[in-house]
């Protein structure tokens, strides 16, 4: 299949988007999940209880029930597939995600390791694409514990409590 | 943010910048390393390596300290998000490494699993998009010790000192 010049941007635009949403979530950084979603949005997540969830309802359970005890996080996105028409697409993207979580023993974090797909339904509006509706497929997921030393836990809170990315320029919020 | 085939073709040469780092040092291959940044440029490690680096001395410590041990590399880099003015790009791009190190006993390896992010300043210069300042983030270190068969690793070893890379001569090879 032969790939238009507007094919090409509209794809980067859509990769911006998706890795806006990993970002924000692994660096903490909500101004850039505002980017992601329509506000009518509805996110699933077949199978684990979460039901289906408004783009506000996810970012809070993340913001307040996940993110308070994180100590680092990403989620990995890779071999997007892209079938855009027009004003409309879907993506489908795996995910490999890596949280360390803290305990309550010191030293002592909990680790999960996911496997997952983000299969994406968009619609280009005023100039953007955004996700309109998302399937999380849960593909496989681990969870142990390991032990880091002081100085470890130090260096990733060092960095997880900076501001890495960029700041949006006011006028492209 | 709507973009331009420009910024798309920006993106590109970075993206291929990014990936010469990353091979270079996974396949050993450094020149293809330092071809990754400016002359100029310098790393900084926080909280593992105390001092500032030029791409000269992360790649001596990399391919001395760092090499002695190791059997086998990867790093995979994903979400790269882009700010791109003129001749300058900011980037922040996560990393997941993945190395295989030998030990003292026969069999037995360390497998070392880390992720963390790249922060990256790059400049464009005549011969492309170069990265003038690397900080990078440490987000986990998981290492634990496997039991690898020698056909296994007879089979990882027989790749290390081809040469995939054009760019490369002979003296450039350890």
């Amino acid at each position: 299949m032969t790939i238009t010049e507007q094919e090409l941007i509209a794809r980067a635009e859509i990769q911006e988007v998706l890795t806006c949403y990993a970002q924000a979530q692994d660096q903490d950084q909500w101004d850039l999940y505002e980017r992601v979603f329509t506000p009518d949005a509805v996110l699933e997540f077949p199978g684990t209880g979460l039901g289906n969830l408004s783009a506000a309802e996810f970012r809070a359970f993340i913001e307040t029930k996940f993110n308070p005890t994180r100590l680092s996080g990403q989620h990995a996105l890779a071999n997007t597939t892209f079938a855009i028409d027009g004003g409309s697409a879907r993506t489908i993207t795996e995910v490999l995600s890596f949280t360390l979580q803290c305990t309550d023993r010191e030293g002592v974090l909990t680790r999960m390791r996911g496997n997952s797909l983000y299969v994406d339904d968009w619609v280009f509006s005023n100039g953007e694409w955004r996700i309109r509706h998302r399937v999380t497929a849960q593909k496989n997921i681990e969870t142990d514990e390991v032990t880091y030393t002081p100085k470890l836990i130090a260096a990733i809170r060092a960095g997880s409590s900076t501001r890495w990315v960029f700041p949006e320029p006011e006028a492209q919020r | 943010m709507p973009l331009t085939l420009e910024e798309v073709k920006c993106r590109a040469e970075i993206t291929d910048t990014l990936h010469r780092y990353a091979q270079g040092v996974d396949q050993r291959a450094w020149s293809l390393f330092l071809s990754a940044f400016t002359e100029d440029a310098f790393i900084d490690v926080v909280g593992y390596l105390e001092h500032t680096l030029t791409p000269v001395k992360f790649r001596d410590f990399l391919a001395t300290t760092f090499d002695e041990a190791r059997l086998s590399g990867q790093h995979f880099l994903s979400n790269t998000l882009f700010r791109i003015a003129g001749d300058e790009a900011h980037t922040v791009t996560e990393f997941l490494a993945v190395n295989l190190e030998r030990s003292s006993r026969e069999g037995l390896f360390r497998r070392q699993v880390a992720g963390g992010l790249y922060v990256d300043v790059l400049r464009r210069e005549a011969s492309g998009w170069r990265i003038a300042r690397r900080t990078i983030v440490r987000k986990s270190d998981d290492v634990e010790e496997r039991t690898y068969l020698p056909q296994t690793i007879a089979a990882v070893e027989a790749t290390l000192h081809s040469r995939f890379y054009a760019v490369e001569t002979d003296q450039e090879k350890r």
